[in-house]
C-alpha cells in the first residue's frame, strides 16, 4: 500500500508537469498534420513561395480588419523612444510623425484617432511582433529593403518619410556641409550597433578610401552622448536623427549654432520610412495605403484639419475630394470595407501630411523644402495615385 | 534476513513497484520527448511561414557586418564571427577573474581591518556594488568612461597621462588617457611567441618539479623552504632565458608536420574503428568498474535500479556513439581534418600544420615592447602601438570586476572570521611572527573555506560577461544576436550559445571542483 | 592596508572599550601605527579627491537632473493612465496595510540604544558638513549655510553623546517611536522640500522651477503614512485576540499579489453573464461532485479502487487536454486556424483544467483524508483552489478596460516589481519538484532534473530571455499568442527554478536521516513525509538562501530592458532620453535607476540580516 502511494505520489507530479506542458488544446497529434509539419517534406527554403494549402495566421483576407474592428482599438506597434518620430512624453503619452500616422488609420478604420494602443517595441522585436499578431500595423521608422520586403512575410505601405543616411561633426574638426566620406580618413565614427547604418558607413567609407574606426554602442542616445563628450569624432545614423540631436543641443545651450555639421549633402543611403502590415491581407493593405495617400492628397489640395469642414460644405467641391471625403455618392471607401467619411474623419482628426510632418518635425528643425518630403509638385517626392 | 527462506511471491505486474516505476519513468520520458517534439514542428511550421528553414549555412557564408574588436575586425564567415565573439568573451573572463580576485582580497582583508577609514570605505565599496544591478552598472561605466580622465586625470597637451593629482607618476607617452578610451603600452607579440610559449610550457614542468621538491623538503623537517620563491624564480629564468634560447623548440615543427601528415593521410575507416574502440573501451571500463565496487567477497551483491539504469546508460551511450562514428563519417573525416566543417577547415591535421608553421627556427625576441601612439589628425590611438582598451571593453570589464570583487570580498571576510580564533592564539603562542601567522596558519584554513564560494563567483562572472551586450562588447552573444538578425537563424545561435556556455561552465567547475578535492585532502 | 587585516577578528570581536574623545578616538581607530597612519591619509586623499569629483559632477549645470523629476512618473508606472491613479493608490494600500499588520504581527518592533542614534546623527551632519567643505567651486552662501546646519546637527549628535555617556547604561528607546518620528520627517518633507522640476511647452521650450518633491502625490502618501501607522496600531491591538494572525496575514500576502495584478491595476472588463452562465454552474457542479468523490475515497481502508479510479481519471483528464481538440471538438479542421483562444475553447479549456485540479487532489487525498474533520477540510481546501483556477481563467481571459500606452499594462518600477515576484512566485513550486526530482530515486526523472537544472544554471539568463522573446513565439505562434511581459516571466521562472531548486537540495541534504526513520516509523507516505516532515524543514533551512535569490532576481528583471520590455531601467535608458525635451539626459537617468535599485535591494538585503538573525541562523 505504502510503495503503491509513493507511485501515485509521483504521478501527481505528472500531472502537474502536463499541466505546465499543455498550452492550449490544439496540439496536433494526427498523422495528417505531422506530415505537413516534417521538416523534411516542406519546401520551407524557396524564397518567396507560399504554400497556398497552408493556411497561415492572421493572414486571411480581410481578418486584420475584422478583428480591429471587433476589439474598437488599434494596434500600433511605434519605437516609443525616437526623437520627433515616436516619444512617450513623461506623462505616458505618445507623440510624434509615426504616432500620428497609427492615429490617422485609427480615424479611418475606427473612426476614432483616439482609439490607438501603442506598442512601443524594440529594432530587434518590431517584425516577430507584427508577424505573430501583437499589433495591427507597424511604423516604426523601418527602412523599406527588398530584403525585408520579400523574406519577412510582411509587406510595406507608400513611404512615409524619406530619410537618409548621414554622418555630423564637429566644424573645429574641419568639416563644413561640403564634406564628404573621403573626409572621416582616421576618424572614430560611432553608432549604435547591429543595423543596417553600421553595415552603410563601413562600406561606403571603403568605397571612398577612408579607414574608420567604428565605435559601436548599444543604443543612439549613448553614441550621441560620446560625441558630446568626445570619444566619438563622428556620428551617423538617419539624417533626420541627426539633425534632430543638433537643434536640441542649440536649443539647450549646450553648443553654438554652426558648432556640428551634417554632412555629405547627398546621403550615404536611401532611407524610405513607412508602415508595415502582414502580407497576403490585401483589404488592409488597401486601408493602409489609401489612409497614407488621404493624408498626401489632402495636402495636396490643401485640405487641413481647420479648413476641411467648409471644404466639404462646398458646393463645388473638386470631385477627387469629394469621393476621398464621402460626400460623393462615387466615394469608394465603402468597398473597401471603411465608412464613407474614413477619410474625412482623418483630415479632420489627425490633418493631412503637411500637417502631421509640420507639428512634428519642424520643432527638432526639420523642414519640407527642397527635400524629397516635398510634394511632387514642388520637386519632392510626396505623390498619391488619383482617388478614382 | 538472510534466514528468510519463503521465497517472496512477486506481486502482479500492475502492483509491482518496480514496474509501476520504469513504466511511470518510461511514460514520462516519452511525454517530454513528445512534447519537444510537437514544439519542434510547430517551429519548423511557423519559421516556414516566414521562408525560412534551420540552417546552419550561415555559418560557413560571409558575413555582412564588422566586428567592433577582436582577432579580426571583418569575419569571414558566420563561424569566424562567433569565433571573434568567443575570445572577446574569454579575454573579458579570463583577465576579469585575475583582477576581480586581487581586489576581492584587498575589499575582504580591508573590511576585517582596524583602521575605521578603511574598513568604511570597503562596506561602503561592498554595500553600494552588491545593491546595484550588475546591467546598470555596466551602462554607467559605458557612459562615463569618456568623463573618467576629465575628473582625475591631468592631461598633456596629446592626452597622454602624465600625472595624477598633481604627482608625476608615469613617463610621458606612457599611458594615454582620453575620451576615446585608454591606450597602455604593451609587448605585441612577434613571430617567435608561439616558439616561446612553447618553451616556458617546459618551463611550467620544471618549476612543479622544483616545487615539489622544495615543499618536501620543508616537510622534512629542513628548515624554512621558500617554495614560492624557488619555483618564481626558475620560471623567472626560463622566461629570460627563453627570450634567446627560444628558436629551439623549432626541433618540435617537424614532428606537429609528422603528426598533420599522419591524420591527413591515414584512411578514415582506421580513425572511425579506433575512436569506437575507444569509446566501447571507455563504457567497458566504466561498468567494470561500477561492478568491482559493487562486488562483495560474498559475490556480485544485487544491483539497484539506478545500478541497471547506469550500466545500460553507459553501453547505451558508448554503442550510439561507435555506430555515429561508422553511420556519419563526415563528423570524424572534419575531426581529422580530411573534411570540413561548417564550411571550416579545422580539425586535427591542420591544427598541427598551424603548429608546425609557429615551430619553425624563428629567431629574435618573442615580444616587442610597443608604446601607444597617435595617429591622424584626429588624434586617435594607432591600431598598430601600444594596447588600446575600448570604452565597451572597459565597461563591462569594470563592471563585472567590481561586482564579482564585492562577492569575493564578503567570501573573503567570511572565510577568515570562520578560522577559529584558536587557531591564531595557539600560532602567536609558538612565538609566530604575525606574517608568519597570516602565511602558514589563517590563510591556508581560511582559503579551503572561502574557495566554493569564490569558484562560484567565477562561474558568475564568465556568465554576467555575456551583459556586455548593453555595451555593445561583442561576446559571442552579440555576435550572435546580429547574425540571427540578420539571417533569422534563431535557433542554431541558441543552441551555439549554449553549447559555449555549457562547456565555459563545465571547465570552470571541473577546475574549481579540482582545487576543492586537492584542498580536502590535505584536511584529511 | 593588507598586513593588519586578518588579525583583527581577535580584536574586533573584543568588547568595545568606552570612547573617551575625538582624540582618543582617532589614536585608536586611524593612527594606531605608522603603517595605519600612512594608509590612513593615503586613502583619506583618495576619498577627498574621489567625493570632491563626485559632488562636483552631480552638481555640474549641465547635469538635467529636472529630466529626471520631470518623468518620475514614468519611471514608476510608464503610461498609465492618470485618472486610473487611483488603482495605483489602491494596490500601494493594500501593501501598506498588510505591511503595517505583519509588523505587529511579527513583533518586529525592539529596541534601539540611544548610542546608535547619536552616531547616526553626528554621521548624517558630518555628511553634510562634508558635502559643504568638499564640493567644488565658489564657496556660496548657500553652500555656507549647509555647512553650518551639517555642524549644528553633528555637535549636537556629539553633545547627545557625551550627555549620554554620564548615564552608566546605555538607554533604549524603542524602534517605533524612532520609526513614527522619521516617518513624520519623510510627511513633512513631501510638503516642505522643493526641487527643480522642467515644464516643456508646446513649442518645445523649457522652463525649470523649483517645485514640490512629489508634486501630485504628496497628499496620497502623507495619507499612506497614516495608514501605515494606523494599520500596525491595529494590528498591535489585536494580534494577541486573534492567535492565527500570522497564518491569516500569508495567505493575505499571496492572494495580494494576483489580486493587484489582475484586479486592481488590470481592471477586468468581467461580463457578469458569462460569469453566471458559466464560471458558476462549473463552479457549483464540479465543486460539489468532485467535493463529494474526495470525501468518499478520503476515507480510510476504502481499498485500492480509488487510486486506479483517480490515475485513470488524472489520465483521462490530461488526454482530454492534449487531444480533446480532435477527439470532442469537429468545429475545425487545422490547429493552426486559431490565433486566440476563442470563448467557448476557453470554457472548455477551463472545465478541463479543473477536471485535472480535481483528479490531482483524488491522488492526494489519502495522503491527507482520514478522520471525518480532516475530510471536510480537505473538501474546503479542494473548494478553494476551484475557485482560484477558475478565477483566474476568467481574470486572464477578459480584456483590460483600461486603454494604456504601453506595450503591458504596467511599466517602469512595476514591471520590474511584477516581473520579480511573478517569477518568484512561480518557480517555487517548480524549483522544489525539481529538488525532489533530483534527490529521487528513479534514474530518469532524476537524470532529466538534473539536465535541466545544469543546463539552465551554465547558461546566462540574457540567453534565456533571448529563448523566451524570439523562440517561445517560433514555437507557440498560432496555438496560443504568449504576450511578451508573460514569454518573459515564464524564461525567469524556468531560470529562477533551477537556482531555487539547487538552494532546496541544500536544505534537503541538511536534514538528518533520524527524520525520515522516524517518518517510516509512524507509517506516513511518501506525500506525507515530503510535505510534513522533509519540505517545511528543507525549507526553514535555506530561507537566507531563497531570500538571497529573491534579490538576485529583483537585480536580474533589469536584464530584460535588453530584450525590449519597458522596466525602469529601459524607461530610465531608452525611453525618456527620446523625448525631445530630454535629449541627452541618459546618464542622469542611469544614476537615477541604479538609484531607485539600490534602495529596494539594500532594504531587501538588510532585512534578510535581520531574519537571518531573528531565525538563529547563519550562526554556526
Amino acid at each position: 500500500m505504502n510503495k503503491m502511494q509513493r507511485i501515485l505520489a509521483v504521478l501527481v507530479v505528472l500531472g502537474i508537469f502536463a499541466a505546465a506542458c499543455t498550452a492550449d488544446d490544439t496540439a496536433p497529434t494526427t498523422p495528417d498534420d505531422t506530415t505537413q509539419t516534417d521538416p523534411g517534406t516542406t519546401d520551407t527554403t524557396a524564397p518567396g513561395s507560399t504554400d497556398p494549402s497552408t493556411p497561415v495566421t492572421g493572414q486571411t483576407g480581410g481578418a486584420t480588419l475584422d478583428e480591429v474592428r471587433a476589439r474598437g482599438v488599434l494596434k500600433c506597434g511605434v519605437s516609443g523612444g525616437a526623437v520627433a518620430f515616436s516619444e512617450t512624453q513623461s506623462d505616458g503619452s505618445m507623440t510624434g510623425f509615426d504616432a500620428d500616422m497609427c492615429r490617422a488609420v485609427a480615424a479611418a478604420v475606427l473612426g476614432d484617432s483616439t482609439a490607438v494602443e501603442f506598442s512601443a517595441l524594440t529594432a530587434a522585436e518590431r517584425f516577430t511582433a507584427l508577424a505573430a499578431g501583437e499589433v495591427d500595423l507597424l511604423i516604426r521608422n523601418t527602412t523599406w529593403t527588398q530584403s525585408r520586403d520579400t523574406t519577412l512575410g510582411l509587406d510595406f505601405g507608400p513611404t512615409t518619410y524619406y530619410d537618409g543616411q548621414g554622418v555630423m561633426g564637429r566644424a573645429s574638426d574641419g568639416f563644413t556641409a561640403d564634406s564628404t566620406l573621403a573626409d572621416v580618413d582616421g576618424a572614430v565614427l560611432c553608432t549604435n550597433a547591429g543595423t543596417t547604418t553600421e553595415k552603410n558607413i563601413s562600406e561606403g567609407a571603403a568605397l571612398a578610401g577612408a579607414t574608420i574606426v567604428l565605435s559601436t554602442v548599444a543604443e543612439f542616445a549613448e553614441a550621441m552622448e560620446g560625441f558630446k563628450q568626445g570619444s566619438c569624432d563622428l556620428v551617423t545614423t538617419d539624417a533626420s536623427g541627426l539633425v534632430g540631436n543638433m537643434v536640441t543641443a542649440i536649443r539647450d545651450g549646450e553648443i553654438a549654432e554652426g558648432d556640428w555639421v551634417v554632412f555629405p549633402r547627398a546621403p550615404i543611403s536611401k532611407e524610405p520610412l513607412g508602415p508595415l502590415y502582414r502580407q497576403n491581407d490585401s483589404q488592409w493593405a488597401d486601408i493602409i495605403n489609401w489612409t497614407v495617400y488621404a493624408t498626401f492628397i489632402a495636402d495636396e489640395l490643401d485640405v487641413t484639419s481647420a479648413n476641411v469642414d467648409s471644404v466639404v460644405g462646398d458646393a463645388d467641391l473638386n470631385p477627387e475630394l469629394a469621393r476621398l471625403l464621402g460626400v460623393s455618392d462615387e466615394e469608394l471607401q465603402t468597398g473597401m470595407g471603411l465608412d464613407a467619411e474614413a477619410f474625412y474623419n482623418v483630415i479632420s482628426q489627425v490633418g493631412n501630411y503637411g500637417e502631421i510632418f509640420d507639428r512634428n518635425l519642424n520643432p527638432v528643425g526639420i523642414f519640407r523644402e527642397g527635400t524629397p518630403n516635398a510634394q511632387w509638385n514642388q520637386g519632392g517626392l510626396i505623390y498619391a495615385p488619383p482617388a478614382r | 534476513m538472510t534466514t528468510a527462506i519463503q521465497r517472496p511471491t512477486r506481486p502482479p505486474f500492475y502492483r509491482d513497484v518496480t514496474v509501476l516505476k520504469w513504466v511511470f519513468q518510461i511514460v514520462f520520458l516519452i511525454g517530454i520527448v513528445v512534447a519537444f517534439w510537437i514544439l519542434g514542428s510547430f517551429a519548423v511550421e511557423n519559421l516556414a511561414k516566414q521562408n525560412l528553414a534551420v540552417s546552419w549555412d550561415f555559418m560557413s557564408r560571409p558575413v555582412g557586418f564588422q566586428v567592433a574588436e577582436g582577432f579580426t575586425t571583418l569575419p569571414e564567415s558566420g563561424f569566424q564571427a562567433l569565433l571573434v565573439g568567443i575570445t572577446n568573451m574569454l579575454r573579458v573572463t579570463i583577465s576579469g577573474i585575475l583582477a576581480a580576485t586581487i581586489l576581492g582580497i584587498l575589499v575582504g582583508v580591508s573590511r576585517l581591518s582596524h583602521n575605521w577609514l578603511v574598513n568604511k570605505l570597503a562596506t561602503v565599496f561592498i554595500e553600494t556594488i552588491r545593491n546595484i544591478p550588475l546591467l546598470v552598472q555596466i551602462v554607467f561605466w559605458g557612459i562615463v568612461v569618456s568623463i573618467i580622465p576629465d575628473l582625475v586625470v591631468d592631461e598633456t597637451s596629446d592626452g597622454s597621462l602624465k600625472s595624477l593629482f598633481g604627482l608625476r607618476i608615469l613617463p610621458e607617452g606612457w599611458v594615454f588617457a582620453s575620451p576615446k578610451g585608454f591606450a597602455l603600452p604593451w609587448f605585441v607579440p612577434t613571430e617567435g611567441r608561439w616558439q616561446w610559449v612553447g618553451f616556458m610550457l617546459i618551463g611550467a614542468l620544471v618549476t612543479r618539479y622544483v616545487y615539489r621538491w622544495r615543499i618536501g623538503l620543508q616537510e622534512a623537517g629542513k628548515a624554512e623552504a621558500r617554495a614560492f620563491l624557488w619555483s618564481g624564480g626558475v620560471l623567472v629564468l626560463f622566461a629570460i632565458v627563453g627570450i634567446y634560447a627560444h628558436p629551439i623548440m623549432g626541433i618540435f615543427g617537424p614532428i606537429f608536420g609528422f603528426i598533420a601528415a599522419f591524420f591527413m593521410n591515414t584512411p578514415l575507416i582506421l580513425f572511425q574503428i579506433a575512436l569506437a574502440l575507444v569509446v566501447v573501451g571507455g563504457a567497458y571500463y566504466i561498468i567494470k568498474k561500477r561492478l568491482d565496487e559493487l562486488r562483495t567477497p560474498a559475490g556480485l551483491g544485487k544491483l539497484s535500479d539506478d545500478d541497471w539504469f547506469r550500466l545500460a546508460m553507459a553501453a547505451l551511450v558508448a554503442g550510439a556513439l561507435a555506430l555515429f562514428f561508422f553511420l556519419q563519417p563526415g563528423f570524424v573525416r572534419a575531426t581529422v581534418g580530411q573534411g570540413t566543417i561548417f564550411g571550416q577547415d579545422i580539425g586535427l591535421s591542420q591544427f598541427f600544420t598551424g603548429l608546425e608553421n609557429r615551430f619553425s627556427f624563428v629567431s629574435g625576441a618573442p615580444f616587442d615592447f610597443s608604446l601607444p601612439a597617435l595617429d591622424g589628425r584626429f588624434n586617435n590611438y594607432s591600431t598598430e602601438a601600444g594596447h588600446i582598451i575600448t570604452r565597451a571593453y572597459f565597461a563591462l570589464w569594470v563592471g563585472v570586476v567590481l561586482y564579482t570583487a564585492a562577492f569575493i570580498g564578503e567570501a573573503v571576510r567570511a572565510g577568515v572570521l570562520a578560522v577559529p580564533k584558536g587557531q591564531s592564539e595557539a600560532g602567536f603562542a609558538v612565538g609566530l611572527k604575525r606574517s608568519q601567522l597570516l602565511r602558514m596558519i589563517v590563510l591556508p584554513q581560511a582559503f579551503r573555506i572561502i574557495l566554493p564560494p569564490v569558484g562560484n563567483q567565477y562561474l558568475n562572472l564568465a556568465k554576467n560577461t555575456s551583459l556586455g551586450i548593453a555595451v555593445a562588447y561583442p561576446d559571442i552573444v552579440q555576435v550572435g544576436q546580429t547574425i540571427f538578425n540578420q539571417t533569422g537563424q534563431t535557433i542554431p545561435i541558441v543552441i551555439s550559445w549554449m553549447a559555449w556556455y555549457s562547456f565555459v561552465s563545465l571547465t570552470l567547475s571541473a577546475i574549481v571542483n579540482r582545487w576543492n578535492k586537492k584542498l580536502k585532502l590535505v584536511e584529511r | 592596508m593588507a598586513d593588519d587585516g586578518a588579525f583583527v577578528e581577535t580584536i574586533e570581536l573584543a568588547p568595545e572599550l568606552p570612547p573617551s574623545g575625538p582624540v582618543q578616538w582617532i589614536r585608536e581607530n586611524l593612527t594606531y601605527s605608522v603603517a595605519s597612519t600612512i594608509i590612513t591619509v593615503v586613502v583619506g586623499l583618495v576619498v577627498v579627491f574621489g567625493l570632491r569629483g563626485l559632488i562636483g559632477w552631480f552638481l555640474d549645470p549641465f547635469r538635467k537632473w529636472s529630466s529626471v523629476t520631470a518623468n518620475a512618473r514614468l519611471l514608476m508606472v510608464q503610461a498609465y493612465p492618470a485618472e486610473q491613479f487611483s488603482r495605483v493608490w489602491i494596490s500601494v494600500g493594500i501593501v501598506v496595510v498588510l505591511a503595517g499588520l505583519s509588523a505587529a504581527a511579527w513583533r518586529v518592533a525592539g529596541k534601539v540604544s540611544v548610542g546608535q542614534i547619536t552616531k547616526a546623527i553626528m554621521g548624517i551632519g558630518s555628511a553634510l558638513l562634508l558635502i559643504a567643505l568638499l564640493a567644488p567651486g565658489e564657496f556660496s552662501g548657500g553652500r555656507g549655510l549647509l555647512a553650518v546646519i551639517g555642524l549644528v546637527i553633528a555637535l549636537a549628535g556629539y553633545g547627545l553623546k557625551r550627555s549620554n555617556r554620564e548615564t552608566i547604561n546605555d538607554p533604549t528607546i524603542s524602534t517605533v517611536g524612532l520609526a513614527a518620528v522619521i516617518l513624520v520627517l519623510i510627511a513633512a518633507a513631501l510638503w516642505i522640500v522643493k526641487l527643480p522640476v522642467q515644464e516643456v511647452f508646446a513649442d518645445g521650450t523649457k522652463e525649470v522651477t523649483n517645485q514640490l518633491l512629489a508634486r501630485s502625490t504628496k497628499l496620497p502618501w502623507t495619507i499612506l503614512i497614516g495608514v501605515l501607522a494606523l494599520s500596525y496600531a491595529i494590528g498591535v491591538a489585536i494580534r494577541d485576540a486573534i492567535p492565527s494572525l500570522r497564518r491569516i496575514l500569508v495567505v493575505l500576502w499571496t492572494l495580494s499579489f494576483p489580486v493587484i495584478l489582475m484586479v486592481v491595476m488590470r481592471a477586468p472588463d468581467i461580463d457578469w453573464g458569462t460569469v453566471l452562465s458559466v464560471d458558476l454552474p462549473i463552479f457549483l457542479v464540479l465543486g460539489a461532485l468532485i467535493g463529494y468523490i474526495l470525501y468518499v475515497i478520503g476515507a480510510p481502508d476504502t481499498g485500492e479502487w480509488k487510486y486506479i479510479f483517480s490515475a485513470l481519471w488524472l489520465a483521462f483528464s490530461v488526454a482530454w487536454v492534449l487531444f480533446g481538440w480532435y477527439l470532442f471538438d469537429t468545429n475545425s479542421s487545422s490547429p493552426f486556424h486559431i490565433t486566440a483562444p476563442a470563448a467557448d475553447v476557453l470554457q472548455r479549456l477551463e472545465f478541463k483544467f479543473s477536471m485535472i485540479l480535481g483528479a490531482i487532489f483524488a491522488l492526494a487525498a489519502p495522503s491527507f483524508g482520514g478522520a471525518k474533520a480532516a475530510r471536510i477540510r480537505y473538501v474546503g481546501i479542494w473548494l478553494a483552489a476551484l475557485f482560484a483556477l477558475i478565477a483566474s481563467f476568467r481574470l486572464s481571459a477578459v480584456p483590460s478596460e483600461l486603454v494604456l500606452g504601453g506595450s503591458a499594462f504596467v511599466g517602469g518600477l512595476s514591471l520590474t516589481f511584477t516581473l520579480a515576484i511573478a517569477a518568484i512566485v512561480l518557480s517555487f513550486p517548480l524549483g522544489v519538484l525539481l529538488a525532489l526530482g533530483r534527490a529521487s530515486s528513479m534514474p530518469i526523472i532524476r537524470m532529466i532534473s538534473t539536465a535541466y537544472i545544469e543546463l539552465v544554471r551554465s547558461v546566462p539568463l540574457i540567453t534565456w530571455l533571448y529563448i523566451g522573446s524570439n523562440l517561445l513565439n517560433l514555437f507557440l505562434a498560432g496555438v496560443v499568442d504568449i504576450f511578451s511581459v508573460v514569454r518573459a516571466i515564464i524564461a525567469m521562472t524556468l531560470f529562477s527554478a533551477a537556482y531555487l531548486a539547487e538552494n532546496v537540495r541544500g536544505g534537503l541534504q541538511s536534514i538528518p536521516k533520524g527524520q525520515y526513520e522516524a517518518a517510516d516509523a509512524v507509517g506516513m507516505s511518501v506525500v506525507q513525509k515530503t510535505v510534513l516532515i522533509t519540505l517545511p524543514q528543507a525549507l526553514k533551512a535555506v530561507i537566507p538562501a531563497l531570500v538571497g535569490q529573491v534579490i538576485a532576481l529583483f537585480k536580474d528583471t533589469s536584464l530584460v530592458s535588453i530584450i525590449g520590455l519597458f522596466d525602469l531601467l529601459y524607461i530610465a535608458r531608452n525611453v525618456v532620453p527620446g523625448q525631445s525635451a530630454n535629449l541627452g539626459s541618459i546618464m542622469e537617468l542611469t544614476v537615477a535607476a541604479a538609484v531607485i535599485y539600490w534602495i529596494f535591494t539594500f532594504t531587501f538585503s538588510r532585512s534578510s540580516m535581520r531574519l537571518e538573525r531573528r531565525l538563529g541562523l547563519g550562526t554556526r
